[in-house]
């Protein structure tokens, strides 16, 4: 765990969870900021300052962006929270770089969720396979259905996860969801972004929410949750490169 | 009748049949005529033509702008000569650091730089010299704007042990791609013919800092050309190892090299008949401890300016000596063409 010490968009101080080796970082942060804020607008790419990690530089990840979009249209609440994947990495020992898209300027306050692996190449060895494992969901409600390709790869410090949607049941309606997920070691506590389609406010974007792992179960409130979960057409989906609480 | 200057009157000056003598700074220097020991290159056109130019649009520089190229030139000497700082004029900093730049492909610089920043050493672990490889490795990464600056010479006998003054440039511009700069192409192209096993390659290298046309200290090494080496090119596959006909993607690089359990993926998957999927069939086979699956994140990068978020789930399999990765999309609106980049684990099932 270490704490930002500066950015040049106008943040507080970001914790981050992080794993630390020679050659490669995981590092998981939730930062939020101010899309319409001078310093932001003035920056060409969002700098967090960090104190020094192991690493010099690396390749480029992805990041999770997502703005609030939610109202009430003819007596109805709607969520049109929007977002995608930014570009992320590390420029230098002290700094960590994600891209900034003019999609989101004047947005209000944006959340980018940084759960992503920094790696480096040309570091002597090749690719050192895993094993996956595949996840189970247990939905006492039987509201959300998920596909054959959720999935993690469990590491000692770190897991990686891939978990989508296949369907959600119209009896859903705006009950909250909590899903057991069996495979998942249970040290994992973390705020993931759920992405999916559309948001129905912005045909360039993707829906984004956040949902919970804590403990083996995955949640989302109701209230928290876009239209485009029921788009299923094309599934809801988490990525993420998750920090384990060991 | 000819005045022959010497250095043991300060204040001779001249020419005489192949010497010269000029006093600058208070010191008597004498230099012989050189004559050139081969045929004029094409590059040494080019770069006397380009030396010519430089020099004479210092002419159109305001006086201002001379008066500060004259300044910076009293902070900076020049090459030392007889263990004295040897004084170099703000006309020649000029030509001297706008002769860098644009040996780098950069503009001339008009206004003069604000003051010399240090450059850094060139450090590398390794030069494999080959006849078919020419590759530094190991080199020590240095930002924008510096960019590297490599001369080497032919084929030269083993027992030379001064041979530094063959080299050419070979590169203006090396940018090393993770520690590692493959110069087999542009060295064949420079000097014409492969390395000879058992002989001598001088090098000469030093960074150039492409902003202000500074460089940093000359590295000198030399390296014996042997006849095959054990060293192994990182896994890596581009474009180049593509088949085209039977692949679906404008842009192609996954890097095996990450001593990680990842593997790097940057391309763009420009999909393929109603298909949720890009298929990338390669010139040759992985190891089949490289071959298994990996899921990375996709954003689409179509007309529409739809940048949408999606998932990609990657699987590979050696089928008659070839390697086909097949980009299926997974989470997220499908869109093409979709860029695929970022870190993937690759596992087995």
């Amino acid at each position: 765990m270490f704490n930002s010490t500066g950015n040049n968009f106008g943040a507080g101080v970001i914790q981050f969870k992080d794993v630390q080796e020679s050659n490669y970082l995981v590092l998981n942060a939730r930062l939020t900021v101010d899309s319409s804020a001078a310093a932001y607008l003035a920056a060409e790419e969002l700098e967090i300052y960090v104190p020094d990690l192991t690493i010099g530089r690396s390749t480029v990840c992805g990041v999770v962006c997502q703005y609030k979009d939610r109202g009430v249209s003819y007596g109805s609440a709607y969520v049109y929270d929007a977002g995608t994947v930014l570009k992320s990495w590390v420029k230098d020992k002290n700094t960590i770089v994600i891209e900034k898209l003019p999609e989101f300027d004047n947005r209000g306050e944006l959340t980018i969720w940084i759960q992503a692996m920094y790696c480096q190449l040309n570091q002597g060895w090749n690719t050192v396979r895993g094993t996956k494992t595949r996840l189970t969901f247990t939905d006492p409600n039987r509201y959300t259905f998920w596909t054959s390709d959720s999935i993690c790869v469990i590491f000692q410090k770190w897991v990686f996860l891939h978990a989508q949607i296949d369907s959600v049941s119209w009896d859903a309606g705006d009950a909250d969801f909590e899903v057991t997920v069996q495979g998942l070691p249970t040290d994992i506590d973390a705020e993931v972004p759920m992405m999916m389609s559309v948001s129905y406010g912005n045909d360039n974007l993707g829906g984004v929410n956040a949902s919970k792992i804590e403990a083996g179960v995955w949640s989302i409130k109701g209230e928290d949750r876009s239209m485009g979960f029921r788009n299923t057409s094309n599934k809801p989906f988490m990525f993420a490169y998750l920090v384990r609480d060991i | 009748m000819i005045a022959l200057p010497s250095i043991a009157f300060g204040g001779f000056s001249g020419s005489a049949k192949d010497v010269t003598a000029r006093q600058v700074g208070g010191r008597s220097i004498l230099t012989v005529r050189a004559w050139p020991t081969g045929p004029t290159t094409n590059a040494q056109v080019v770069r006397r033509a380009s030396l010519t130019k430089i020099s004479k649009s210092w002419q159109r520089l305001s006086s201002d702008q001379r008066r500060d190229w004259d300044r910076l030139a009293e902070t900076n000497s020049g090459q030392s000569v007889l263990g004295q700082r040897a004084v170099i004029s703000g006309l020649n900093l000029y030509v001297r650091l706008n002769a860098n730049r644009v040996m780098a492909g950069e503009a001339l610089l008009s206004d003069a730089p604000s003051s010399n920043v240090a450059v850094p050493n060139v450090f590398y672990s390794q030069v494999v010299m080959t006849p078919e490889l020419v590759v530094f490795n190991g080199i020590k990464h240095e930002s924008a704007p510096l960019k590297l600056v490599v001369k080497m010479s032919g084929s030269q006998s083993a027992g030379i042990s001064n041979g530094w003054s063959k080299t050419v440039i070979i590169s203006s511009e090396v940018e090393d791609d993770w520690g590692e700069a493959d110069m087999t192409k542009l060295y064949l192209k420079t000097i014409g013919v492969e390395p000879t096993p058992g002989q001598k390659v001088f090098i000469e290298a030093y960074w150039l800092d492409t902003s202000t046309g500074f460089t940093g200290q000359v590295y000198k090494d030399s390296v014996l050309c042997t006849g095959e080496s054990s060293y192994v090119p990182r896994m890596k596959v581009t474009m180049d190892n593509v088949v085209p006909e039977e692949s679906h993607v404008s842009s192609f690089d996954v890097d095996y090299s990450t001593n990680a359990p990842v593997l790097y993926f940057d391309a763009i998957c420009l999909g393929h008949s109603n298909v949720a999927s890009s298929e990338v069939v390669l010139d040759k086979a992985l190891p089949a401890a490289q071959i298994g699956s990996s899921l990375v994140l996709g954003r689409g990068m179509g007309d529409t300016g739809k940048i949408k978020p999606q998932s990609y789930l990657v699987y590979m399999n050696n089928v008659s000596g070839a390697t086909k990765m097949t980009f299926a999309q997974r989470g997220g609106e499908y869109t093409k063409p979709t860029e695929v980049f970022g870190p993937g684990v690759l596992y087995t099932n």
